[in-house]
């Protein structure tokens, strides 16, 4: 293998796949990326097992790409990635001689690094997909911000560490949970048959969000196996291991009762809240307290050893019966991140029930949250 | 000046056998050791005829019939102990509420207070007397001013003795003992004291304060005034809270199997569970010891999203870490379970409700795993009641009244419930039933 590349080029191919470096394993051509030069493209692959990343740049007159012998090697990601990291920004030369002893070269500069043989690296998942979504890049991204924060980051469960992803009537949900609240976002696409669902790693999903540019005109095919599922931006292949089991059946815990509805600006409400979990913020549950009497709505939380605090909010619209709950602040600051501004409606059925957050013009974003039962 | 009595049972449960049944035991050389078929196999405690052969504590069963092959050997039966153990505390008790019990066969008295029933030495020697004549127990007792001059008192002579050592003997009578026999300093400060050429009791008073702090901190400066006679400890007469409670079991075997290891888990936690509410406590962490038969020994806890004091909480988490961190196919010697960041039962704070009751399904049943976090309300007030009333059944017909099907499954790890033969000489919290803190027998 033999090529010239520009560093900044280099460094940015290397930082795209470098999530997908295995960290913790006793395998160690994982913690290594794979660096493939074909004619007239540079292919850079990590792959921890349970994440793959891929990219690939094609030559053109800016990167400087000049593929001389093509070949393939595998290079320790960390020391890699920092030669690369610290080098100018200039036309690097590297090459493998015997050994898989790597050199790279830039002006009078030369390393050294020992590399792995290509053929220990595992071959990523092979693609017959059973069903492919397109979904607009900006589209993904939210539906993954206002999921990815719920799922659990317990192994004890480890299904409620994935989202949950389920094609129905041409409909895809998004759910995840851990137990405690519940995130769940859907909506309608046309020319979509079939049914099927799947459980993606959740932190596998927040390391796609990052990727995701932030462009509504880019699509983003997402194709689904029995075990592995892939989504394609631009050059970059994005491959994650789907979770083993069957997820629970999360429609029976959606209240479709309301005993209370208020209606509160989702920026105001969060502030509040914020503010109150000051308070609480030493204590396991970061029990804040909501009463809403006569349509006054305050918020209010106390710590023995710390202080107390109370605000009343301004609603919008409220209806139902009076009610007085608790509840984990950092829990209701999560569901709130998920409607950025604008009027949200909360909805109570009682002290000991779970309540639901909502938009009010958006059916297809549904935050649920357990209260906190006060002794 | 205070005067502190240290009583000191001698041979205790060689003792205890022979007054409960003296014509097998008394005046023989017995010997209370384990079966060597479950690993138990060492010596205890010999009574002194036995020590006159030869025979000492830690010795195997084997090497103690080497040197003395008249030995009578007798299984431990700690009900008797505990029985025995109350009637002698409730003796000294009779004059001083001020009794600090140390093990299940020492205790220290406060008598300074107790004018009327004579002086120091007279009330020591009655109750040696009372001890031997009412309950067949021999005992040696220190007379001092503090705790620490007591206990020195108490081993210079045995058996059957009453010892006073007051502060201004100390110069002639215990600053002349080897460093080993001061009390508080094991076997290996010894020796590091003797490299620092403090060999006696004497040197370590008149030691260089600056030199024991650097190499043994606050409790080099501690040892130091104890030897010059100093000791302003209280006897203090209620124990503080346990910082955390356990059991664990050397298994007659070697164990791989995980299902015949989590029976063992459930009879262990069954035991933690019960001492812990006896205590009327609740902890917050579990922790699993795995002492494999390499004799290599893990450790691992969790600490759960709130105190807990149900006996299927601890089982549930004690088992996930089983499950986790066991070796697949490694054989298992020991198993321990032991809770602690101990406090009151029941949360100070709110409790979490759970989105899912029947997802977090029960720890008994296969494939059932630990609550996300607490949050059963329902369900747990329910065994909360179901183990309360167990509890009382336990306390009143026995240990074995009404437990899990399972718990039965495997009658070696059952012995955990046996508290005849099971027990060590510091665990205290069965000794103070008849005073009757935290006992739900009322």
């Amino acid at each position: 293998m033999h090529f010239v590349i520009q560093q900044s080029t280099l460094l940015r191919l290397l930082q795209v796949v470098s999530k997908a470096v295995a960290v913790r394993t006793t395998k160690p051509v994982l913690t290594g990326i794979l660096l493939t030069a074909a004619e007239r493209q540079l292919t850079a692959t990590a792959y921890n097992l349970d994440l793959g990343i891929q990219d690939t740049v094609d030559a053109d007159d800016e990167n400087h790409l000049n593929v001389f012998a093509p070949g393939s090697i595998v290079l320790p990601a960390r020391y890699f990635t920092d030669v690369i990291r610290k080098l100018p920004n200039a036309d690097l030369t590297i090459s493998v001689s015997n050994n898989y002893i790597t050199n790279i070269e830039c002006g009078s500069i030369q390393f050294h690094l020992h590399g792995i043989d290509a053929a220990e690296f595992p071959t990523l998942p092979s693609f017959h997909p059973i069903s492919t979504v397109q979904f607009s890049s900006t589209t993904l991204r939210d539906f993954i911000q206002s999921t990815a924060f719920a799922v659990s980051t317990s192994e004890v469960r480890p299904l409620l560490t994935g989202i949950y992803v389920q094609l129905k009537d041409s409909h895809i949900t998004f759910t995840a949970t851990d137990g405690l609240r519940l995130a769940t976002r859907s909506a309608t696409f046309e020319n979509l048959d079939g049914s099927w669902s799947a459980v993606i790693p959740g932190k596998s999903m927040a390391d796609l969000a990052r990727t995701l540019p932030d462009d509504p005109s880019v699509t983003i095919p997402m194709q689904i196996t029995s075990s592995h599922c892939l989504f394609i931006i631009g050059k970059t292949q994005f491959y994650t291991r789907l979770l083993d089991g069957a997820y629970p059946d999360t429609s029976r815990i959606i209240p479709t009762t309301t005993r209370t509805s208020v209606t509160v600006d989702a920026k105001r409400f969060g502030d509040a809240i914020d503010r109150a979990a000051l308070i609480a913020r030493d204590r396991d549950s970061h029990m804040v307290k909501l009463d809403l009497r006569s349509g006054l709505l305050t918020l209010s939380s106390s710590s023995p050893e710390i202080g107390n605090v109370s605000e009343q909010l301004e609603v919008d619209a409220a209806t139902g019966d009076d009610i007085q709950i608790a509840f984990n602040a950092r829990y209701v600051l999560d569901a709130l991140s998920a409607f950025a501004s604008g009027p949200v409606d909360v909805r109570f059925n009682g002290s000991n029930q779970p309540f639901t957050l909502q938009r009010p013009d958006e059916e297809g974003a549904l935050q649920l949250i357990s209260p906190v039962l006060m002794r | 000046m205070r005067a502190v009595l240290h009583v000191d049972m001698n041979a205790f449960y060689c003792a205890c056998h022979a007054a409960a049944e003296p014509s097998r035991y008394a005046g023989r050389p017995t010997a209370v050791a384990g079966s060597p078929e479950t690993r138990h196999g060492v010596v205890v405690t010999a009574s002194y005829e036995a020590r006159a052969l030869g025979v000492r504590a830690t010795m195997t069963v084997a090497e103690a019939l080497r040197v003395a092959p008249q030995l009578t050997l007798i299984h431990p039966d700690f009900d008797l102990y505990r029985r025995i153990s109350r009637q002698v505390f409730d003796v000294v008790l009779s004059y001083t509420p001020q009794v600090e019990i140390f093990s299940i066969d020492e205790c220290w008295a406060d008598v300074s207070g107790s004018g009327q029933f004579g002086q120091p030495r007279a009330i020591a020697e009655e109750i040696q007397q009372r001890l031997l004549q009412e309950l067949g127990i021999p005992c040696s007792i220190g007379v001092s001013a503090n705790k620490f001059l007591a206990k020195m008192a108490s081993d210079l002579r045995k058996p059957l003795c009453v010892t006073e050592l007051w502060p201004d003997e100390i110069e002639e009578r215990l600053w002349p003992l080897p460093i080993e026999q001061m009390f508080g300093v094991g076997d290996k400060s010894a020796a590091r004291l003797r490299r620092l050429s403090i060999r006696t009791i004497g040197q370590l008073a008149h030691a260089d304060p600056a030199l024991l702090r650097r190499h043994f901190g606050v409790r080099g400066e501690r040892w130091r005034a104890l030897a010059a006679g100093l000791d302003d400890s209280p006897v203090v007469a209620h124990p503080a809270a346990p910082k955390s409670i356990g059991h664990s079991i050397t298994l007659s075997r070697d164990v791989a199997d995980l299902a015949a290891l989590e029976t063992v888990l459930l009879n262990l936690s069954d035991q933690v569970g019960r001492r812990l509410r006896r205590r009327g406590l609740a902890g917050r962490t579990v922790q699993l010891t795995i002492r494999y038969a390499s004799r290599r020994t893990v450790t691992r806890a969790r600490t759960l999203a709130e105190r807990t004091e149900l006996t299927e909480d601890i089982y549930a988490t004690a088992r996930a870490l089983l499950q986790e961190h066991l070796r697949p196919g490694a054989a298992v010697r020991l198993l321990g379970v032991a809770i602690g960041q101990l406090g009151e039962p029941g949360p100070s704070d709110g409790v979490q409700l759970s989105l899912f009751d029947t997802l977090e399904a029960s720890a008994f049943q296969p494939g059932g795993a630990v609550p996300p976090s607490g949050a059963r309300p329902v369900q747990v007030e329910k065994l909360r009641r179901l183990t309360d009333a167990t509890d009382r059944l336990r306390d009143k017909f026995g240990e074995d009244i009404v437990i899990r099907g399972r718990m039965l499954t495997d009658p070696e790890s059952g012995q955990v419930r046996n508290r005849r033969i099971r027990g060590t000489s510091l665990q205290k919290d069965w000794l103070q039933s008849s005073r009757g803190d935290g006992d739900r027998r009322g």
